[in-house]
């Protein structure tokens, strides 16, 4: 695991701004420190998160079980629609074949139905 | 029709061996032989007697049958004396067939004239239930449920779409004026080196980062842009009875030194009363109702909540107001806060134990005009507000409180924690409760684990010695205590 340093210096040229224009251009190597992006941990902020494709990944898992037990149709594509509601809701850090997964089991109880 | 089947299956048994058995007849035996001995048929018989056996169910054989047993007729005629009624056998079924039965003897002979003679009228033919057609009908539901989910991928594509296009036109205009101010702009966190990626990360299909770096007066600035979903149909669809806008987010965090203590907060009135409400440092810091920004030249529409009025009028210059008369309805919020820790944390146990962890930062959420229909040229209209932030950043670094000012915010804080302390009280004593009963078990169970018997009296004196000490000092503090009192 590629260990990285929240402050690292960096190089920058800058130039300093000139009160005439007749003066020459000065230019300067300067050190900044830059601080590395660390992506928000949901956990100190659970309020901030989108529940959407949470509840309806759950929805979808309740409906395609009700469909698929009880051979009622509309459950099943209710199910569908659910997954297809979750999956463009999710977030892009979840697993993109996990996200495709679902819909395939939900999508069975319509054709045994 | 299992009655006929019934009938069906016993005709095709019955109706060869019927046959034969008027055959047997032709030879002209009298059955008047057949008087004295009921099981001489069977002897005389060729065939095995199962197969008479058989004739027995004959009443009951189907009218498909009668031309059949109507040709056997044909064939063999039988002679029948009188007072051979009483036979219960299949006799005398050979003669009449169907239509000359014992009524007494036969139930549902009727019946089946009946029946014969429904076999003259013409069929009718059902048409096949819907479920069971092969046909388009049968899969309307089917297809408009296909037709949906077809719409629903259609609108993804095209508001995924369009959010990429909004994002990627917002950081080509703001992409200049970000490369001047920051020597980082665009980092994902991932790489090794301090890189700057010069992108967007994008963390949904409708919400995109960045991460900017490397400047004085700041540790970093996050933006965050915001769009509707519009690559969900079910959002769109609330979105025509309820609109939302586009936003835009900018999280400024700044070092130790960059910033004096103070708490400033400026926008919309309706925005501002739920910060009150929901932030921390807000509640805490500012308890006043929000003030009207007019005062200050500023639209009505705008509320202020500030801290003390040295920060309100030091904030707002000249400058600062310019900006903010001019773009008054793209601005939903500004928060300037030494004590940012965001919303309030409730906890179901009760109160935090600890005061939550605070940073200095500046807020900024600006609204992109268009109330939702946004064009990529929108975008083009927020640039003077990053402008407004670079100029913050500045002046916030140069803002600093006179003495009373320094004076009466570290008041504030002192207060704040002093209450937060007094919440918790209880909470604590239990917790230090608990974790003294902790160190004494552990501290009996070592005595109890200790093999040799001399060290187990060694280690129990020195624990009695320490607790007789500490029961010493308590009382000793008592004393202190009550002669203060006096």
């Amino acid at each position: 695991m590629k260990s990285i340093i929240h402050r690292q210096p960096k190089l920058c040229r800058v130039e300093d701004k000139r009160v005439n224009m007749t003066e020459p251009i000065q230019v300067f190597n300067v050190c900044l420190w830059c601080c590395r992006y660390k992506p928000p941990s949901t956990e100190s902020n659970p309020t901030l998160e989108d529940p959407t494709p949470d509840y309806m990944n759950l929805l979808g898992m309740i409906f395609s079980m009700c469909g698929l037990m009880l051979k009622l149709k509309w459950c099943a594509w209710i199910a569908v629609y659910c997954s297809f509601i979750s999956f463009a809701n999710s977030r892009s850090s979840e697993d993109t074949k996990q996200m495709m997964s679902s819909p395939a089991p939900r999508s069975s109880p319509i054709g045994w139905g | 029709m299992s009655v006929a089947s019934t009938l069906c299956f016993s005709t095709f048994v019955a109706g060869p061996t019927m046959g034969r058995y008027n055959d047997d007849f032709d030879d002209g035996e009298d059955l008047a032989d057949f008087d004295d001995n009921d099981f001489a048929e069977f002897e005389d018989m060729n065939d095995d007697p199962a197969a008479e056996a058989e004739t027995a169910p004959p009443p009951r054989a189907s009218p498909s049958s009668q031309p059949e047993e109507d040709e056997d007729e044909d064939e063999a005629t039988v002679e029948l004396e009188d007072g051979l009624d009483g036979f219960e056998d299949s006799e005398t079924q050979d003669q009449d067939m169907y239509s000359k039965y014992d009524q007494e003897e036969f139930e549902g002979i009727g019946d089946m004239e009946k029946t014969g003679h429904s076999m003259k009228d013409p069929l009718i033919i059902h048409t096949v239930p819907a479920h069971l057609q092969n046909s388009w009908e049968s899969y309307y539901m089917e297809i408009l449920m296909v037709t949906g989910l077809l719409a629903y991928i259609m609108n993804y594509i095209i508001g995924k779409n369009k959010n990429s296009r909004l994002a990627q036109a917002w950081f080509n205009s703001h992409r200049e004026l970000l490369e001047s101010n920051f020597a980082l702009v665009g980092d994902d966190g991932t790489s090794k080196e301090a890189v700057s990626t010069g992108k967007l990360n994008q963390e949904n299909e409708h919400i995109y980062n960045l991460w900017c770096s490397g400047r004085l007066c700041c540790e970093g600035m996050l933006i965050q842009l915001k769009f509707v979903k519009r690559q969900d149909l079910l959002n769109v669809l609330a979105r025509m009875m309820r609109p939302a806008c586009d936003q835009v987010q900018i999280k400024v965090t700044l070092n130790e030194e960059d910033m004096d203590t103070f708490v400033f907060a400026l926008g919309t009135k309706k925005v501002m009363a739920r910060h009150q409400k929901e932030l921390q440092d807000l509640s805490e810091f500012c308890g006043d109702k929000p003030k009207s920004g007019a005062k200050y030249g500023l639209p009505d529409s705008l509320a202020i909540l500030s801290e003390m009025g040295e920060v309100t009028d030091g904030m707002m210059d000249n400058k600062m107001v310019h900006y903010i008369t001019n773009h008054a309805e793209k601005i939903e919020s500004i928060h300037f806060s030494d004590q940012f820790s965001g919303p309030k944390v409730m906890q179901e146990e009760g109160q935090p134990l600890k005061l939550p962890d605070t940073k200095k930062t500046l807020l900024f959420t600006f609204i992109v005009p268009g109330m939702g229909n946004t064009s990529p040229k929108d975008m083009d209209a927020l640039l003077p507000l990053m402008n407004m932030v670079i100029y913050s950043i500045d002046k916030v670094k140069k803002l600093r409180l006179n003495r009373e000012g320094k004076l009466k915010a570290d008041r504030n804080r002192a207060r704040v924690e002093e209450n937060f302390l007094k919440q918790t009280h209880a909470q604590r004593q239990e917790a230090a409760q608990t974790r003294r009963e902790e160190k004494k078990r552990a501290e009996k169970e070592r005595i109890m684990n200790e093999e040799d018997p001399e060290r187990q009296r060694r280690l129990e004196e020195a624990s009695q010695r320490r607790e007789q000490k500490k029961i010493e000092k308590k009382q000793m503090k008592m004393k202190q205590i009550k002669v203060k009192a006096m």
